[in-house]
């Protein structure tokens, strides 16, 4: 029974049923220029994305020490240097280490007063360039020069 | 251009579309050939116009391969997902086309291509379903989609409630309206389709 018999038959229900399953099977097929439009758009996204992921892969790599610095560390001692952050990092650690031992014995903290008379000795004398404030402002000067 | 190859059968979809995100070049032909058809029948279907219909389907599926890298498995069907911006599209350009949507479904456009030239065409069952494609034409928005999901792509409900945004009940009441609608345009048009005259 075609779909125009159905529409004189039972009622438009079922000659609409089957109508919608002659729109299914005469369904539009998709033209080979449509495909090769959708598949050209694929790969040039494919090729984007590589561009991309190969940029990324850049930058990482460019963010990592030079391949000689890691090298000359070797192992042992040297990657612990390393890891420390270099010889600048463990040299930091170590005046921090000595600044909390001093804090720990003497309980205050040392003026740069005194930590230059201990440098200097007696051959300095300090002088103040900002008067009312000792701890910032004081500069050493050799005596043969004051 | 050489398409002969097959579209992945078997494969499942999230998974060729992972392989295309990788970069796989024989993912990205099948998944050309899985879901273009189906991008392509929904907005033939939804708009009415072949050429339109083509752009939408290629716009769909330049969405899809821009997703791909970030496309989660398991959060939701590739078909599903790819309905739904083809839906989304199609409902973009009618709303372009005539921004203001109509109230109710009505009959077939008097300025249509007139029943009697349709007539001359040899295939009636071809009349037929320009009929009802008209119709569904003038359907609101939301019942059109409803009735292009369940009656012309065979969706179930839960799926076209998914494709929508909106819960399966709101489905069951937008198809149920909108073949209504068609049902009366083309019980209407029986006569003038000179059905009743063999």
């Amino acid at each position: 029974m075609s779909d125009a018999d159905r529409m004189q038959g039972d009622g438009a229900d079922d000659a609409l049923d089957a109508v919608f399953a002659a729109m299914r099977r005469d369904a539009p097929d998709a033209q080979a220029g449509l495909l090769a439009r959708v598949l050209s758009d694929a790969e040039d996204q494919q090729d984007r994305m590589a561009e991309q992921a190969k940029a990324a892969a850049a930058r990482v790599a460019a963010l990592r020490p030079p391949e000689g610095i890691a090298s000359s560390s070797g192992g042992g001692f040297g990657s612990v240097v390393s890891g420390l952050g270099g010889w600048g990092g463990l040299g930091g650690m170590l005046t921090a280490t000595v600044a909390g031992v001093w804090i720990g014995l003497t309980g205050s903290l040392p003026t740069i007063t005194n930590a230059a008379y201990w440098i200097a000795g007696d051959s300095a004398a300090a002088v103040e360039l900002l008067p009312g404030s000792t701890d910032f402002t004081t500069a050493l000067v050799p005596e043969d020069e004051g | 251009m050489d398409m002969a190859l097959d579209d992945g059968a078997g494969v499942p979809d999230a998974a060729l579309l992972a392989l295309y995100a990788q970069g796989d070049r024989a993912a990205a032909r099948a998944l050309t050939l899985r879901f273009t058809p189906l991008a392509l029948r929904v907005a033939a279907r939804m708009l009415g116009d072949g050429t339109e219909a083509e752009d939408v389907a290629q716009e769909a599926m330049l969405r899809l391969w821009r997703v791909a890298s970030d496309w989660r498995e398991g959060e939701a069907k590739v078909s599903t997902w790819l309905y739904r911006v083809t839906v989304n599209l199609c409902t973009d350009r009618l709303r372009r086309r005539r921004p203001l949507p109509l109230d109710e479904a009505g009959d077939v456009p008097e300025d249509r291509p007139g029943v009697l030239s349709a007539m001359i065409e040899t295939d009636r069952q071809a009349v037929v379903q320009r009929t009802v494609q008209d119709a569904l034409a003038r359907l609101p928005e939301r019942q059109r989609q409803a009735v292009v999901l369940r009656h012309l792509e065979g969706l179930g409900n839960p799926e076209i409630a998914a494709v929508m945004g909106i819960g399966v009940e709101a489905v069951e009441s937008l198809t149920a309206r909108g073949k209504r609608a068609l049902a009366a345009a083309l019980s209407g048009q029986r006569d003038e389709l000179g059905f009743d005259d063999e």
